[in-house]
């Protein structure tokens, strides 16, 4: 059977490709976007299974209107992809108040108004799938991501509440974690904070990873997807793209030694 | 040396502990609280030893001020701790937005205006330790506590960002994980959001699964906070009590185990 989607910011980048997987083997896909001049060929090409929606999750009254005519118009939800979201780098020093209360605004208070506007609607069902665009930087981070990653963190520890909440009405959890892809993303995406003297080399070590990283083009995200959303058990996280898998774990298992390493610590704090 | 510490929600719970660890070997202490009636007892025990600061750690301007004020009554600042904090009890779907909001605004806005109110002075003096208290829940996540989790998790993504950031600098970061304790922090301190019907079992379940755990008394507390203050490299990260020490490496291994199950979509992601 056929499902039906509902995917922020289907206007580029990933939430274009999920897009585009889900029409080219026939699903129904609500595509929202700040501005649906930009879903407008998905429209011309796919006609009645794209339903083109103005959305700016972070406007909520906005959110559930469109959640609503989702499945008024589809009559049903079944994955739900909050994909909608930015970057702000910068050192936390650096940062500026309003610019960390924006990044949180879009990444964890957007898919927070979409992913209560869906459960009623998913409960009711017995069941649906949501989707969270997360990053590897929502695990592991660096010097300069601190925002990003604060509002990434922040998705994950959300996502992995909620997935233990809802198994029992049948609604799946998965966290999608990207590495660095070359979409927009890693260019017009990006909200760089006001750089301070003091912070001169991290700017440096910054710019040069950029100029160095040769990322892969986002055309497998659609297939890739596909798979997770027609999967039995779906996994809560997976990685997209294989960098992530080159360096997570060892960043795990760094944790690990030095809780192991303080557990002398650990231990006396209970007065034992 | 004597110490200058600059401690958020001193009046109680693992707050008072530290300040009570840094005054009892003769440490000065800036101790700060909503209503400051409540280190009266400090006070008159320790005398010019402390100086207790009003402070809402959500009111910026205030928290600058209380900052300023230390440094002008001690001349220095050394370690920083960000124990101010609460937990919200409530499902993803009972949450409230302004619960979640005022969640984040404690948890993680309070500890960033404070680390950019101190890192300027830090940086000056070329030393400093800025301590985070976190919670084992900052890196694993249970049911009913999904915006906890997301303020949490968010405070550990800044600070492991923030501590590559600064250590060129001369100034240690460290996240102190505490699992669960005989605090009012899941009694008085906590805030619950209205039941959904929908989530009754869930609720019983959790209540079942408290009822059956006796929480250990923060007595240790004072030596363990001494202990990492004083080490030469002190964690990154560090538990707080014995139970995470058993359980993280546990949802560590899980999570690695369902990356690598994973691994062939995260591959496909990149077209391959």
């Amino acid at each position: 059977m056929s499902k039906v989607w509902f995917i922020t910011g289907s206007s580029r980048g990933f939430g274009r490709e999920f897009a585009l997987a889900a029409l080219e083997r026939g699903d129904k896909v609500a595509a929202t976007a700040r501005d649906t001049k930009a879903v407008a060929d998905l429209v011309e090409r796919f006609g009645d299974a794209v339903l083109p929606l103005r959305l700016d999750v972070t406007d909520r009254a906005q959110v559930f209107e469109a959640v609503t005519a989702a499945k008024e118009r589809f009559g049903r939800l079944d994955v739900v992809v909050n994909n909608a979201g930015y970057s702000l780098i910068g050192a936390v020093e650096e940062l500026g108040e309003q610019e960390l209360r924006d990044q949180l605004e879009t990444n964890v208070f957007g898919v927070f108004h979409v992913t209560q506007a869906v459960l009623p609607v998913l409960r009711a069902q017995g069941s649906g799938h949501i989707v969270q665009i997360s990053s590897a930087m929502g695990v592991a981070t660096f010097g300069g991501a601190g925002g990003y990653s604060a509002s990434k963190w922040a998705l994950e520890g959300l996502s992995e509440a909620l997935s233990q909440e809802v198994a029992a009405f049948g609604i799946k959890v998965t966290v999608i974690e990207p590495g660095g892809f070359a979409t927009d993303f890693a260019s017009s995406s990006v909200f760089t904070a006001h750089r301070q003297d003091a912070y001169g080399p991290l700017h440096a070590s910054l710019n040069e990873m950029g100029a160095s990283t040769q990322m892969p083009g986002p055309e497998g995200v659609g297939g890739a997807i596909l798979q997770l959303v027609d999967a039995e058990e779906p996994p809560l996280r997976v990685f997209f793209g294989e960098e992530p898998s080159q360096w997570v774990p060892a960043v795990y298992q760094q944790r690990l030694a030095e809780w192991a390493e303080w557990a002398h610590v650990s231990k006396a704090a209970e007065g034992k | 040396m004597s110490k200058v510490w600059f401690i958020t929600g001193a009046s109680k719970g693992f707050g008072r502990e530290f300040a009570l660890g840094a005054l009892e070997r003769g440490d000065k202490v800036a101790a700060t609280a909503r209503n400051t009636d409540t280190l009266s007892g400090l006070v008159e025990q320790y005398g010019d030893a402390v100086l207790p600061v009003e402070l809402d750690v959500t009111n910026r301007d205030q928290v600058f001020a209380a900052v300023k004020s230390a440094h002008e009554t001690f001349g220095r600042i050394d370690v920083v701790i960000n124990n101010a904090g609460y937990g919200l009890f409530g499902t993803v779907e009972e949450i409230t937005e302004q619960q979640l909001r005022d969640q984040i605004e404690t948890n993680l806005f309070g500890v960033f205006h404070v680390t950019q109110a101190v890192l300027p002075i830090l940086r000056e003096q070329r030393a400093g330790h800025i301590i985070q208290i976190s919670t084992m829940g900052g890196i694993v996540a249970f049911p009913t506590l999904g915006a906890y989790h997301a303020s949490k998790w968010a405070l550990e993504g800044m600070t492991d960002a923030l501590a590559q950031e600064v250590a060129g600098f001369g100034i240690k970061v460290t996240l102190v994980e505490p699992g669960g304790f005989a605090t009012d922090w899941s009694g008085a301190s906590a805030i619950v959001a209205d039941a959904h019907p929908a989530y009754a079992a869930l609720h019983e379940n959790m209540a079942a699964r408290r009822a059956q755990v006796v929480l250990p008394e923060p007595v240790g507390f004072k030596s363990a906070i001494l202990t990492i203050v004083d080490a030469e490299e002190p964690p990154l990260r560090v538990f707080f009590g014995e139970g995470p020490t058993l359980m993280a490496p546990q949802v560590y291994q899980q999570r690695l185990e369902t990356w690598a199950e994973w691994a062939h979509v995260s591959k496909a992601a990149e077209g391959k």
